[in-house]
């Protein structure tokens, strides 16, 4: 099999590219910003330093969402040419923008904490009246979030309102709950969780969160999340049973530590097996009598590129 | 090409049934264009309202999503149409998820937002259905902007990804040039699209989408400036649509998920090639009057009357 890892930094994809070499497999790894997309009269092209791409079976993309507006016509490309990606079209676009996000989860009916959005800042003592204190309150410009805030009551958040001075694009009010947080990784049908205290009004860093075991209802809520945001490896939070985060981000050196495990391995046999199932999908251009197939791995591969 | 009579389905009268439409704006609309909207409107649907999208509150709760305004549950219309631009995005793609999940007409969906608003992708979309476009590339890494250019080649016409009405586009002539401008555009973190610039005619054509329906408009751009864009000034005519406007024009729209829209033509090289398509286009009020928001309205008001 074939598979490319696709991250912003070399020390992301180092340790995938090494697993899934260990076990027989051919992966290597490009960085991000050396990819160029192509559009032309009849055809799409994927290319990396003036070269297009060669076909793989299976691309594993580690990259922040902010970089959406360049990694969702790169998934629609790949998705395009019959290769399996672990993060599916559109869920970039989910991942970069939280009001987005949560409507998603909703509307999916995954359970997520009591939520209003809205892009008035006059409303927002109104609408808190809907929700119960404490209340998370964020503040975005464009997609990101320019301020977060923990009110308790509505005089907190009266003063939060008035300490707003530039213009927002929109708020978001979310019902905030004082407990734990599960952090969970989402390999396919594995997850991973780590448990984190909330303690004096903060909640501890995953690195200092202790291995966690999940219910039947939390891994079911979990994969679900994961599902209807687009991912089949990603980041998942919960706090009492509800889904607070969604994210294809994964600090991997950390859950690796805290759960004693070399996650890397399953990942890599997780892109196998996918790459696996998704072989006969792959669409091969300009392949004649199917040439560039059972030549394209052999000492005259370079020929048929 | 001399401009002919348009037909259209019959106007039916005296059926203002028990039918109601919602018009969500951007947070930057034009009250000519929502006044258009409210006043044609009113001639078909029993109710009409109109709404900022920076009013709605999106409200989600035990797996259940409400799009309010002033406590009205705005998902109960017969038919909603969002005119939303780039600058709507946070709330945008979450109001349009939650339409998708109503019962309500919608004539756009949130994927075609998300593409249309995206010039490369856009472009790249069209290009595997085998509608004819123009050589785009969309990178990140100033660095190997050079690549992109072996694609293009000079001169090319610079896009920042979120910029709409031509003003974040800039035309490029020369190695030097490029390189000044892409060190400005890394700053800001924008994704670069670039495109062959064509020099077509003073003229391009747009064409509006209407359902099936295309109203053809050429548009003449004002001299001196290469972008043929009316908001920019220009002046522009109806004209006959070709068979091969109309089949692009319906095309571009089916391929992005639209049945109200825009579609930008240039001629090159003999053939028509597809510039731009508009989610959110304005009426062309100052040439057309109110023959294109007469159109919108009676197209949502046939497809209220059946179920999404």
């Amino acid at each position: 099999m074939d598979i490319l890892i696709l991250a912003e930094k070399k020390k992301n994809a180092e340790m995938f590219v090494e697993a899934i070499k260990s076990k027989g497999h051919n992966a290597s790894y490009i960085r991000l910003s050396k990819i160029i997309l192509v559009s032309k009269q009849n055809e799409s092209l994927i290319k990396s330093k003036g070269e297009e791409l060669p076909p793989y079976d299976a691309v594993f993309i580690q990259a922040r969402t902010t970089l959406a507006p360049f990694i969702e016509p790169l998934l629609d490309q790949l998705e395009s040419e019959g290769c399996y990606t672990t993060s599916k079209k559109g869920s970039y676009y989910v991942g970069m923008n939280e009001p987005y996000q949560f409507v998603t989860l909703s509307v999916a009916k995954i359970p997520i904490p009591k939520s209003i959005t809205s892009g008035n800042a006059k409303n927002i003592e109104h609408l808190s009246k809907k929700l119960a204190y404490p209340l998370l309150a964020k503040s975005f410009i464009g997609k990101n979030v320019q301020q977060a805030i923990v009110v308790n009551n509505a005089r907190a958040l009266n003063s939060y309102i008035k300490s707003i001075k530039t213009e927002i694009d929109g708020f978001m009010l979310r019902q905030f709950s004082k407990s734990d947080i599960i952090s969970s990784i989402v390999v396919g049908k594995k997850i991973f969780s780590i448990k984190r205290k909330f303690n004096n009004d903060t909640t501890v860093e995953i690195k200092d969160g202790k291995i966690y075991k999940v219910t039947e209802n939390e891994s079911k809520t979990i994969h679900s999340a994961a599902q209807a945001c687009g991912y089949d490896i990603a980041r998942i939070d919960l706090c009492k049973g509800k889904i607070v985060k969604v994210d294809p981000i994964i600090p991997w050196s950390d859950f690796n530590q805290i759960c004693s495990e070399k996650i890397e391995d399953y990942v890599a046999d997780f892109l196998i097996e996918q790459a696996i199932k998704n072989e006969g999908k792959r669409k091969i251009k300009y392949d004649f009598l199917g040439l560039r197939k059972i030549f394209g791995k052999t000492i005259l591969g370079w020929l048929f590129k | 090409m001399s401009p002919t009579k348009i037909i259209f389905p019959e106007h039916r009268q005296n059926q203002k049934e028990n039918r109601s439409l919602l018009i969500i704006g951007s947070k930057t609309y034009k009250q000519s264009t929502v006044n258009m909207l409210l006043e044609e409107g009113k001639k078909k649907f029993s109710t009409v309202i109109f709404v900022p999208i920076d009013k709605i509150q999106i409200i989600s709760v035990d797996g259940k999503t409400e799009l309010t305004y002033k406590d009205k549950n705005l998902l109960e219309f017969d038919a909603i149409y969002p005119r939303l631009s780039s600058r709507d995005f946070l709330l945008g793609e979450a109001v349009l998820k939650a339409i998708e999940n109503s019962k309500a007409y919608c004539p756009v969906n949130l994927s075609a937002y998300q593409i249309s608003n995206h010039k490369f992708y856009t472009s790249k979309k069209l290009s595997n259905q085998g509608i004819p476009g123009i050589t785009s590339t969309l990178f990140i890494s100033p660095k190997y902007a050079d690549y992109a250019v072996d694609e293009t080649g000079y001169p090319f016409v610079m896009k920042l990804i979120s910029g709409f009405a031509g003003k974040g586009v800039v035309l490029i002539n020369s190695k030097e040039q490029m390189e000044s401008i892409l060190e400005a555009v890394h700053l800001f973190e924008e994704f670069i699209s670039t495109q062959k610039f064509i020099k077509g005619k003073d003229s391009d054509v747009r064409c509006y989408v209407i359902g099936e329906y295309v109203i053809a408009v050429k548009r003449k751009c004002k001299k001196g400036d290469w972008r043929a864009n009316i908001s920019r000034g220009g002046s522009a005519s109806l004209i006959n649509p070709t068979p091969e406007m109309l089949n692009i024009a319906k095309t571009s729209a089916k391929a992005l998920g639209m049945q109200l829209c825009s579609v930008d033509l240039m001629e090159y090289k003999k053939k028509w090639v597809v510039i731009e398509v508009n989610f959110m286009p304005g009426p062309f009020r100052k040439f057309l009057g109110s023959m294109i928001a007469q159109q919108w309205i009676r197209f949502l008001f046939e497809k209220s009357g059946k179920t999404n």
